[in-house]
């Protein structure tokens, strides 16, 4: 899951260091355009559905905190 | 009462004595009176239309939560008697009763906003197609102070406290504070509960530091509303009346000067709210980031006026984009039209209404409403070009270079002083006739080049110097700290005669230098009454 989620998030933007980045959305890493394709991307690849209530930076600003966001509303399905 | 009256002095004054004098837990209480004190001033009868937003909002986000309450209380025999349809159906049912009390805040909300700002605009634009003698009355309503600032902050509130991410005020007293919070009623920053609210409430001892730093930041945005916004306002105000003889040369200046005043006016008044507040121990969010700095449109838009964009973000253009017909609209053009662009232009588009609403936000006429559309179409077709400008510049190796920083950002304001242009004058015609004339395409009688001097006579000579001085401390001051300094933290660190004498003479320039003159009388802010 963890090397999907990175797929995506190069596909987005390929200039970030995702392993060692941890303030994507606190820093304005990602922008409101790369955070919406990246939440579109996950909806589909995962078929899940986040919500304005997840979208909190404490769940976008590390790729583990985006993996644990996945995967927990996978397993909520 | 404006901010900068000698009488909002005496009244913060006053208010700060009472306030660290009593017993703490009543210092909510002392913000409160003068909160409303503050908005009373403005007209007595003004505080109905608060008051109704306050209490719908109160009464709505209560019932939100007390449905979702009840209903996660009876969960557990729920998951136990009803089939995992039943129960989701049930859930379901349950998050529409809360939605629906939202909704009714929101409704009621925005709808005293439109109501009051953008009726006679709709009305008139409905009377251009009516025949002559059946057009509908306007009502020319006042608008009551901080209008949209308070609503924002009403529908932000109840929206965060039905998506359950924070339990309702049970105090109607403290709610009402939250909303009418006198720093920043008049012009921001829109505020988000969770990080106010606690402040508000909360027990402060006067320290020093506060005080301090408060004061000059007070004095920082009085010296740009005064020294700078105000003294260049004629310049402005001339340009305006004499658009069809001024040369394109004079136009840009004067537009300039506009972008300069703007700047000064709101975030010299945003700094004097903060600190006010800060002086009270309360922090308020900070509204701009050096917003001439940026090195494009939508980095601008991350500087200027942070927390309408935030709002905006937050309430809109999120909650918009990840909604379920989004995602319908997005699968359909990834499917028809590729990868790239269902990546850009659906929220491309998005962003665009963002803009517009922006620029309706900013005043009930077609300049502004272009003006907002100018900016989401620069935003959107940059956003589309964007893989191939990252191609050149690396190509060309020019992110780094100085000069290609310095180009872009010049960029950046001369785009946005054109759309300026669009919205500054009272109509679109001399709104275009100004920029075929900067433009060199339309001719004034004069030459582009021509100064026929008419903008800089209108004002007083003696005013423009300081003017001149406070513009060129503000671009140092802008620049240490676009640096990454903190020119707070270098005056702090200077021994306390210093900084006494800084304040000392920064005040002084203030009542000398400023627009404190004789005759006199405190202007309003640019942004007040939005």
């Amino acid at each position: 899951m963890k090397e999907k989620i990175l797929e995506i998030l190069n596909d987005i933007n390929p200039d970030i260091d995702y392993e060692t980045e941890t303030a994507l959305v606190d820093d304005d890493v990602l922008d409101s355009f790369d955070l919406v394709s990246l939440v579109s991307e996950l909806n589909s690849c995962f078929d899940i559905n986040i919500t304005v209530v997840d979208f909190v930076p404490e769940n976008f600003n590390t790729l583990s905190a985006l993996t644990a966001l996945v995967e927990r509303l996978s397993n909520g399905k | 009462m404006t901010y900068t009256s000698l009488m909002f002095a005496l009244f913060c004054l006053v208010l700060l004595l009472v306030y660290y004098v009593v017993p703490k837990k009543f210092q909510w209480i002392v913000l409160l009176i003068g909160s409303v004190a503050f908005y009373l001033c403005s007209g007595v009868k003004y505080i109905l239309y608060v008051v109704i937003t306050a209490f719908t909002t109160y009464i709505t986000a209560m019932l939100a939560h007390k449905n979702k309450r009840e209903f996660s209380e009876k969960l557990p025999q729920l998951k136990e008697t009803l089939s995992a349809d039943e129960l989701h159906a049930a859930v379901k049912k349950n998050e529409r009763k809360s939605r629906a009390f939202m909704l009714c805040a929101v409704a009621v909300d925005l709808g005293i906003l439109i109501v009051l700002k953008y009726l006679d605009f709709v009305l008139s634009n409905i009377n251009t197609f009516l025949p002559e003698g059946s057009a509908l009355p306007l009502f020319s309503f006042v608008l009551p102070l901080g209008l949209s600032f308070y609503t924002f902050s009403a529908v932000g509130y109840v929206v965060d406290v039905n998506r359950g991410k924070y339990e309702p005020e049970r105090n109607f007293a403290k709610f009402f504070l939250y909303l009418t919070y006198f720093p920043q009623i008049i012009q921001g920053p829109i505020p988000r509960f969770e990080q106010l609210a606690p402040q508000l409430f909360g027990e402060h001892k006067a320290e020093y530091k506060n005080l301090r730093n408060g004061y000059q930041l007070v004095l920082w945005g009085l010296f740009k509303k005064m020294v700078i916004a105000d003294s260049v306002a004629a310049i402005v105000g001339a340009m305006l009346k004499n658009t069809s003889v001024l040369s394109g040369l004079e136009l840009w200046l004067g537009m300039f000067v506009w972008g300069i005043q703007l700047y000064a006016d709101f975030s010299g008044g945003i700094d004097v709210s903060r600190g006010v507040s800060q002086m009270f121990g309360i922090t308020l969010d900070i509204n701009f980031k050096r917003p001439y700095f940026a090195l494009n449109l939508t980095d601008y838009w991350n500087r200027w006026h942070i927390s309408l964009g935030n709002w905006l973000k937050d309430y809109f253009f999120y909650p918009v984009a990840f909604s379920k017909g989004y995602a319908k609209i997005n699968k359909y053009t990834k499917k028809k039209f590729g990868k790239f662009f269902a990546k850009t232009v659906p929220v491309g588009i998005l962003s665009l209404i963002l803009f517009t609403i922006i620029g309706i936000w900013h005043g009930a006429n077609w300049g502004e409403v272009l003006f907002g559309v100018f900016n989401g179409v620069v935003i959107l077709i940059s956003t589309l070009c964007e893989p191939l400008f990252v191609k050149i510049r690396k190509r060309l190796h020019m992110e780094e270079r100085v000069f290609f920083r310095i180009f872009r950002s010049v960029r950046t304001f001369l785009i946005i002083t054109i759309a300026r242009v669009i919205s500054l004058p009272s109509n679109i015609a001399i709104a275009g006739s100004m920029l075929l004339t900067m433009f060199g395409i339309r001719s004034s009688g004069t030459s582009f080049f021509a100064f026929t001097g008419q903008m800089v006579q209108a004002g007083d000579l003696k005013m423009y110097l300081p003017a001149l001085f406070g513009c060129i401390l503000l671009f140092v001051v802008s620049f240490l700290e676009e640096k990454g300094n903190s020119v707070r933290d270098m005056i702090n660190a200077k021994p306390m005669f210093v900084r006494v004498a800084i304040a000392s003479v920064g005040t002084v320039i203030i009542i000398l230098f400023g627009a404190y003159g004789i005759g006199y009388v405190a202007s309003n802010f640019i942004y007040s009454n939005y």
